[in-house]
């Protein structure tokens, strides 16, 4: 929900909308009216007074505005002074402007008309604001594109994906079922065709994805159990690295603290404690500490 | 609520009366037509200055003049329909469809607010538009930042901003900043912004950003510079040497150039542009990387180790 619809500033803007929206939109239930603004029936129907009152001066009822919603449903007359639309705050802008950045991307795989649209629109749009601002035209949301469409249309999608825990890079065709959120980090669930099961897979490590050219079938829908790993560890050192990898929150962070670490892989925590430098030890279970020490050693016998 | 609905019921009048206008109104004007200014001279008179202030602040530009340029009249305010009316230019429906897609990325996100106002003035243009053929490709923005809509202002005003950045022994330092861009890359916000103390260029992840980002009100404060550098290699002071073992550390060589191979180990150069980034890196790969060069880079790396060791013993 919107900040705080009802400082009186906010109010304002939202009335001086209100009208030229109206007046394309006669005979709009509230319910509808409050769903556009995103606000609660009872602010649009507090601001439907308040505008009710307003007008030119004299404020006879021939130069207020003319409401009525009764009904429930919207109707506007004799509002001509504010039905323009007002023109947008540089905020409202950067908005746009960098909602078409994303969009370019997604279309990129779609052609050229809608391409060169937005890019007439986003030519316009940051005229009017001069500043850089920007979301870099990455392969990301086009990639996202591609497992959106495999998600809409069941269609399997062949990709090249990287995976930072074994450090390699496999060819793979998935189905994709459904996209998650988690930690800001977005996901989804496919099931690959390559390994015969429900995999989890993230957007930002897909390295190249294009439409399978053969039709898969989808053999059996075992799923693979994935056990998190759990593990005790002290803070030795305040680290920024080991706080991101792990996020620990900064602030609840100091030296000599037990703390709670989790993974899926044992192979990604043994190269986030040593990408640590020192500044996590793990404790227990002595499994995991000594995988850990092997680790190192192994790294250190290169140097001797 | 009921104070709330009175001023906003005032500044709705008031732009009402100025905008619908073709003379500028005296203050004896407004205050004498325009409902909900009462009270003493004085009261009204700061009432006015402070609706002025709040309807700028709403971006609607009140112009000042006078009736009659020959005589020294008292001035008056209006607002002009060509200064208050949205103009992007001709639209189509597609464009209209275009616009409000790329609007409703900011759901759940930062600009929420912001695009949803977009949004009811897209849709209040009367202009048909098909949504539905484009709306399965509706991108989202990741990000729910509270400090993004602060930045955004700073960059589009350049005003300068004050923040708290996370550094990497967690520590906090103070930054006062004059930004010059927002660039969101690979799931993070980065502003680019010259260090008013450090007097450098200096690029910050918002998520490393710790307390509320502080805007001065003051815009135009700087000039930006045409080109931006970037950090890139051609700025690096140094290279170093390392071994990657075959089919492995992608990390790393998309950063790298290639210099020799074996039949297990790769020889690449990368530029060092964070040595604390690249002993990370380092450090993540295991035995399957080694530096050769420099020696302070080896060093640390081989230091790194016998610590870890150590707790690890």
């Amino acid at each position: 929900m919107v900040n705080s619809p009802t400082t009186p500033l906010a109010q304002t803007a939202r009335l001086l909308d209100l009208v030229p929206f109206l007046l394309s939109h006669q005979g709009i239930s509230i319910s509808d009216l409050a769903a556009h603004f995103k606000v609660e029936k009872d602010v649009i129907t507090d601001d439907l007074n308040t505008l009710w009152m307003c007008g030119l001066p004299g404020y006879t009822p021939l130069e207020l505005i003319d409401l009525a919603f009764d009904s429930g449903y919207v109707t506007i007359r004799n509002a001509a002074p504010l039905a323009y639309v007002r023109t947008m705050s540089s905020s409202e802008i950067v908005s746009l402007a960098l909602g078409l950045d994303l969009l370019r991307d997604s279309l990129l795989n779609l052609g050229n008309e809608q391409v060169s649209r937005i890019d007439r629109l986003s030519q316009r749009l940051r005229s009017q604001i001069g500043a850089h601002i920007s979301i870099a035209s990455g392969t990301q949301t086009a990639h996202r594109s591609m497992i959106a469409t495999s998600i809409a249309r069941r269609v399997p999608v062949e990709m090249t994906y990287y995976s930072s825990t074994t450090d390699q890079e496999t060819r793979r065709i998935v189905t994709a079922y459904d996209f998650f959120q988690e930690n800001d980090v977005e996901y989804f669930q496919a099931y690959c065709h390559t390994s015969n099961g429900m995999r989890t897979f993230r957007v930002d490590r897909i390295v190249t994805a294009s439409v399978a050219q053969e039709s898969q079938e989808i053999v059996n829908d075992k799923k693979q159990k994935s056990e998190r790993i759990r593990v005790g560890a002290t803070v030795r050192s305040l680290d920024r690295t080991s706080a991101e990898a792990f996020r620990l929150a900064f602030e609840e962070l100091e030296v000599g603290a037990s703390v709670a670490l989790e993974a899926f892989s044992s192979d990604w925590l043994v190269r986030a404690i040593m990408a640590g430098a020192g500044s996590l030890v793990v404790e227990e279970p002595s499994e995991i500490r000594q995988l850990v020490r092997r680790s190192i050693d192994s790294a250190i016998a290169l140097y001797e | 609520m009921h104070t709330v609905s009175r001023k906003s019921e005032r500044l709705v009048n008031l732009t009402i009366a100025l905008l619908a206008t073709k003379r500028y109104l005296t203050k004896s004007d407004i205050f004498r037509t325009v409902e909900g200014y009462e009270g003493a001279p004085e009261a009204m008179e700061r009432m006015f200055e402070r609706d002025k202030d709040d309807l700028r602040s709403l971006g609607i530009a009140i112009e000042l003049g006078t009736f009659d340029p020959l005589f020294e009249d008292e001035a008056g305010y209006r607002i002009t329909p060509a200064s208050y009316r949205l103009d992007l230019g001709e639209l189509d429906g597609s464009d209209i469809a275009l616009l409000s897609i790329a609007a409703s990325a900011w759901t759940g996100a930062a600009l929420e607010r912001e695009s949803t106002s977009a949004l009811v003035k897209l849709a209040s243009m009367g202009l048909d538009s098909d949504e539905e053929a484009l709306s399965l490709l509706a991108p989202r923005v990741s990000g729910t930042d509270n400090n993004f809509a602060s930045i955004t202002d700073a960059v589009v005003r350049r005003a300068e901003i004050e923040f708290q950045y996370v550094g990497v022994d967690l520590t906090r330092h103070d930054r006062r900043i004059a930004p010059y861009s927002l660039r969101g890359q690979n799931g993070s916000w980065f502003l680019v912004g010259q260090d008013l103390e450090k007097q450098e260029l200096r690029t910050f992840r918002l998520d490393r950003i710790v307390s509320e980002v502080k805007v001065s009100k003051k815009s135009n404060a700087f000039d930006i510079p045409d080109q931006i550098p970037d950090q890139n290699a051609d700025q690096a002071k140094e290279f170093a040497l390392i071994r990657i073992r075959r089919n492995r550390g992608h990390q790393l060589r998309s950063v790298a150039t290639l210099v020799h191979s074996d039949e297990e180990w790769d020889e690449l150069s990368l530029p060092i542009l964070d040595e604390s980034w690249l002993l990370r890196a380092i450090l993540w790969h295991r035995d399957d990387v080694f530096v050769l060069e420099p020696a302070s880079l080896r060093k640390s790396v081989i230091d790194s180790l016998k610590h870890l060791q150590a707790l690890h013993g």
